[in-house]
């Protein structure tokens, strides 16, 4: 019925894995997945702990429709206090490694403590096991230790989510990676798990999955894929990718460039999809191969590429002269225009590390982007980065960056550090385009209010996908009305990404079309209402989950740049971000006090109290 | 008839779906004088109340605006998909 009922939960400090039920009174009020996950969360541990430490507990949780046929339904989500924001931190993956957790027959892994050596889990059913890293695969690269475990156990079919040298060194923006390149990439979920000692999960399930009401789920999964299948956001995401929103970002001026000292970016048609479908000189190839799709998903957004070989970054490196992940939307902004690199095969190569070694390239970038204003401002020097020259638009130094930060060698700590702290290091606090913490996504907040709204109030720090304010923000450059439209849409994210489906298939489907999946994959009466009412209760609980952790409404803010200078061009030119006009109406329409606060009456209603 | 003359950019946007349009995205197009933006999009085949995305000279032009905004000879049309997320 959607649900395994099994919770694997593994001390790592003694080494006793244990298997519990799942708590199904939670699930049926907070979905899965995102919203499970903080729920646990929330209850088992102390939000004021050291993210870095054993008291904070790093839960990956699958929602009810993974697994089960929906379309997209594949996702899991690792949820934890986040390594870069000291907040709560919930980052989404798909591939095959969620899936294959649930056809285990788990729906969560929930991981305590600190293992005294390093080790890794293998789950093959019912079958798990804590075995030693130390020798083997601590200190390999993710690429390098999914192959060493698919060798050793000798079977292909095990999905394996895991941390690069990155996540083992606690880079702050470390991923944990599966399926070689897709990520739960936000807010430094993979440092969490680096100082647990925990190198990887290998999963492998023969189960299956019940649903409820088969005939009702079968009917509600085949309406939702005839909306999906011929769809155009489903053509376009399969054919262009979300790579396609750099030429609007561009055209608009919402595209952070240059450290978000600019908004358009003079070299975007050497790094756009047009630049990727184009053959190039040296091999007659074009930079993008073909795409690539997560499990049970007709999208197939994934991008596989392939740098020139006779590209300065993979010359004699024939370790990197094959199909690699290519290039999506968040990755090319961050590796791009926000380092004012127009070069597409650095940019590529750049991406593939972040993917080798497990590091969110949208932090990666911005975080290059911050150090290369420090070094342009005189704040960094030679001295600091060992001789390389730092300059905004240098390949040369985007491809060091990537190999320095990803291996944890000389200036890259200092760059793994993230954007605000390696600002804060260097005398420049104000330099960091980051909310909570975490690095901006691809969206200028001076065109677009309503991100800039997004941004500030998204309890994991500046995100792009808490919330949906793209179609407005693109219509009309304004603070009115914009407070609602984020509110919803959070409500809605929050619900969505706790029920296994890919956030993208909702392009095509109507809240609706989730519900009558759920519908017949769960017990329970399931509405939109009460859709939307799940999701403004998790969202609510992540809340309180921040407040406890010691963040205050001086956190929903953005950076001083964005709000005090004027964008130089583009469809904002001379505007800034507003937030100020915006955030207490968002407060209100929440239900919070003017401190940003639930007030005892929405918890009432939420039933939070 | 007096007509006007008005660039025309698919961003993002397949241009062999589009009628008059290069395969670069970029082409210019006759708009009888007076003409708005929804008839601009017509003249190329895009159906205006769909969720396009469209800038007239750089500034965004909402969708329940196109009927009202009057094109002058030489404006330049942008037009992007729906695209959400990355």
């Amino acid at each position: 019925m959607g649900w395994q009922e099994k919770v694997l939960r593994v001390d790592l400090t003694a080494g006793k894995i244990t298997p519990e039920p799942l708590n199904m009174e939670w699930a049926e009020t907070y979905i899965g997945q995102r919203g499970l996950g903080t729920k646990y969360l929330s209850e088992e541990m102390d939000p004021a702990v050291d993210a870095l430490s054993p008291q904070n507990k790093l839960i990956f949780a699958t929602g009810p429709l993974t697994a089960t046929g929906a379309s997209t339904g594949g996702r899991y989500s690792v949820i934890t206090k986040g390594a870069l924001t000291n907040a709560i931190a919930c980052s989404n993956s798909g591939g095959q490694f969620g899936a294959y957790l649930k056809l285990a027959g788990w729906d969560m892994l929930i991981l305590e403590g600190r293992s005294p050596e390093p080790v890794y889990l293998l789950v093959e059913n019912d079958d798990v096991r804590l075995l030693p890293a130390k020798d083997f695969i601590w200190g390999e690269t993710v690429w390098d230790t999914e192959d060493k475990i698919i060798a050793k156990h000798q079977n292909p079919n095990l999905k394996i989510a895991s941390i690069g040298v990155a996540g083992e060194s606690l880079c702050r923006y470390a991923c944990v990676m599966n399926d070689r390149d897709r990520a739960a990439g936000r807010s430094g979920v993979g440092a969490v798990m680096g100082s647990k000692n925990l190198k990887a999960i290998a999963a492998y399930g023969s189960v299956g999955t019940k649903v409820a009401n088969p005939q009702a789920f079968k009917e509600a999964n085949a309406a939702a894929r005839a909306k999906l299948d011929p769809s155009e956001p489903r053509k376009r995401l399969s054919s262009i990718g979300t790579h396609a929103m750099l030429d609007v970002t561009n055209s608009y001026g919402s595209l952070p460039t240059l450290n978000c000292r600019a908004v358009q970016f003079d070299g975007a048609a050497s790094v756009n999809v047009k630049a990727a479908h184009t053959p190039r000189r040296s091999d007659g190839k074009a930079n993008l191969q073909t795409n690539k799709a997560c499990f049970a998903c007709s999208i197939g957004c994934g991008r596989i590429a392939s740098i020139d070989p006779e590209h300065f970054s993979v010359k004699d490196k024939p370790r990197y002269q094959i199909s690699l992940g290519g290039l999506e939307y968040e990755g090319i902004y961050a590796v791009g225009p926000m380092c004012g690199v127009d070069d597409i095969d650095a940019a590529t190569y750049a991406s593939a590390l972040c993917n080798e070694h497990g590091m969110d390239p949208i932090s990666f970038g911005a975080s290059v982007a911050a150090a290369m204003e420090l070094y342009d401002i005189g704040a960094i020097t030679k001295e600091e980065t060992g001789g390389m020259a730092l300059e905004f638009g240098s390949a040369e130094a985007l491809v060091w960056a990537a190999e320095v930060t990803g291996t944890a060698t000389g200036f890259g700590v200092d760059i793994g550090l993230g954007s605000k702290r390696l600002c804060e290091k260097y005398g420049h606090p104000d330099l960091a385009m980051v909310v909570k913490g975490q690095e901006f996504p691809g969206y200028d907040p001076r065109a677009m209010q309503g991100m800039g709204l997004a941004y500030a109030t998204s309890n994991r720090g500046a995100c792009h996908l808490r919330a949906s304010p793209f179609q407005d923000d693109f219509a009309h450059i304004r603070t009115e009305g914009k407070a609602a439209i984020v509110k919803k849409s959070q409500d809605r994210n929050a619900a969505w990404d706790s029920t296994g489906v890919c956030l993208f298939a909702g392009n095509a489907w109507k809240v609706d079309d989730l519900v009558a999946q759920l519908a017949g994959a769960l017990p329970g009466n399931w509405t939109v209402d009460g859709f939307f009412d799940a999701g403004e209760r998790i969202w609510n609980l992540e809340r309180l989950f921040n407040l406890r952790a010691g963040l205050t409404k001086a956190d929903d803010t953005l950076p001083k740049r964005v709000m005090e200078e004027p964008a130089l061009s583009g469809a904002g030119k001379g505007k800034v971000a507003e937030i100020g006009k915006m955030l207490p109406e968002y407060y209100e329409l929440r239900g919070w006090t003017v401190d940003g606060e639930p007030s005892s009456q929405t918890l009432g209603r939420l039933g939070l109290n | 008839m007096i007509v006007i003359n008005v660039g025309f950019q698919l961003v993002s946007i397949d241009p062999s779906e589009v009628k008059g349009i290069g395969r670069d995205g970029i082409g210019e197009i006759p708009v009888k004088d007076g003409g708005s933006l929804a008839d601009a999009m017509h003249m190329v085949g895009l159906v205006p109340n769909k969720p396009f995305m469209t800038l007239v000279n750089g500034d965004p032009v909402a969708p329940e605006n196109r009927d009202d905004k009057v094109l002058n000879d030489g404006d330049q049309i942008a037009v992007f998909p729906p695209i959400e997320g990355g």
